[in-house]
């Protein structure tokens, strides 16, 4: 399995890459009204609109740095269980990939978030993202988009 | 303002005792890793140049860049190899096109040479049968062009595990063309020409012939009575 590595506030974390679409620079949003604060707008990328997150700010109230390895991941969600949607994370030194042993699966434990066992990622204290265990069921402001 | 390692705070070992030094290569990691590229210094080094702010105006250019839908140009996704006999351009799939080699002289055989099949030549020591293009589509002996001439060539062309060689007045060379750029015959040719040109293609403003090479191999084959 390949992870993709990313940081927020200093701290690790890895995704699934089969769950990325594509990373793409940190692109300036607009705002939508009524939302969030951690979502910071709609991106026009190569003409679609997607809704980009601030996962700083979701997670520790923080908002990434905007620096040159501030990128914007993107991924497919369901949201409300109805239809997909490609949704941006905004996350920090999105770099590096790591390559997990062959059959290596994370373990499905109650806790959330979880951490990876170090010697995969030759970091300490990696978390694993799992998008649909952090992201809020309903993003208020999102679910009446079309696809 | 030029941008210095000092700004980053980069120790630039790869240039003092890693593979780029001009002295001695005398990092002891280099044993383990071999190049300076698979060690975590360089890489780290690397990384900490991203970690420099997104200006307002880059991140305006990026997105001004990344803000139009990618436009998907019809792809060249054929490829023709053009040559020259008489005056005539002509083109065939390149994937026929074994090689080409210098013109070499073709021994006629008593009795079977004729107009289309003009002999055996030497390449590289296997026997060929050569065939002459211009002799099938009945194009004259061209009056050469202006400029230098360009010298006569041999193409070894096979189908199907039959192969065959014929002399041509000049080679172009493979060029990419896509499908849609193939256009009809005009209705004035016929005759030969008709029969063996599948359309024209346009390329560089000359008009291309591009050869149904089925037929083509098709009265090759009757004409060398295989």
């Amino acid at each position: 399995m390949l992870l993709l590595l990313f940081t927020l506030q200093d701290e690790a974390y890895a995704i699934d890459s089969t769950r990325v679409v594509e990373v793409i620079p940190f692109l300036l949003t607009q705002k939508i009204p009524m939302t969030p604060k951690f979502i910071i707008g709609m991106a026009n990328y190569r003409g679609k609109p997607i809704p980009v997150l601030d996962l700083g700010l979701l997670l520790n109230d923080q908002p990434c740095r905007q620096q040159l390895n501030t990128r914007i991941i993107l991924i497919s969600i369901s949201l409300d269980n109805q239809f997909k949607k490609i949704v941006g994370l905004l996350a920090e030194n999105v770099t590096d990939t790591v390559r997990t042993p062959k059959g290596w699966q994370p373990k499905q434990a109650g806790q959330s978030p979880m951490f990876l066992d170090s010697t995969i990622t030759r970091q300490p204290m990696v978390r694993w993202f799992q998008p649909e265990q952090i992201l809020p069921d309903e993003i208020p402001g999102l679910s009446f988009m079309e696809q | 303002m030029q941008t210095t390692y000092s700004d980053f705070n980069i120790t630039d070992c790869w240039n003092k005792i890693g593979v780029f030094s001009k002295e001695q290569k005398s990092c002891q990691r280099l044993t383990e890793f071999a190049h300076c590229q698979n060690c975590e210094q360089y890489i780290n080094a690397g990384r900490q140049l991203l970690n420099r702010p997104l200006s307002d105006e880059y991140r305006q250019e990026l997105s001004d860049r990344l803000s139009h839908p990618i436009n998907h140009e019809p792809k060249s996704s054929r490829s023709a190899f053009i040559f020259r006999a008489g005056d005539e351009w002509l083109g065939v799939k390149s994937s026929l096109i074994k090689e080409v080699v210098d013109m070499g002289p073709i021994h006629s055989i008593p009795h079977k040479s004729s107009r289309i099949f003009r002999g055996i030549v030497n390449i590289r020591g296997r026997l060929e049968l050569c065939v002459s293009i211009g002799g099938v589509l009945r194009i004259e002996p061209g009056t050469m062009r202006q400029g230098t001439p360009a010298p006569e060539r041999l193409i070894v062309a096979a189908k199907s595990g039959q192969s065959v060689v014929f002399p041509v007045s000049e080679v172009m060379g493979p060029i990419p063309y896509d499908s849609s750029a193939l256009r009809p015959l005009p209705i004035t040719v016929s005759g030969s020409k008709a029969v063996y040109t599948k359309g024209i293609i346009n390329f560089n403003n000359t008009e291309i012939g591009m050869l149904d090479d089925t037929m083509l191999f098709r009265i090759l084959a009757r004409n060398l009575g295989q």
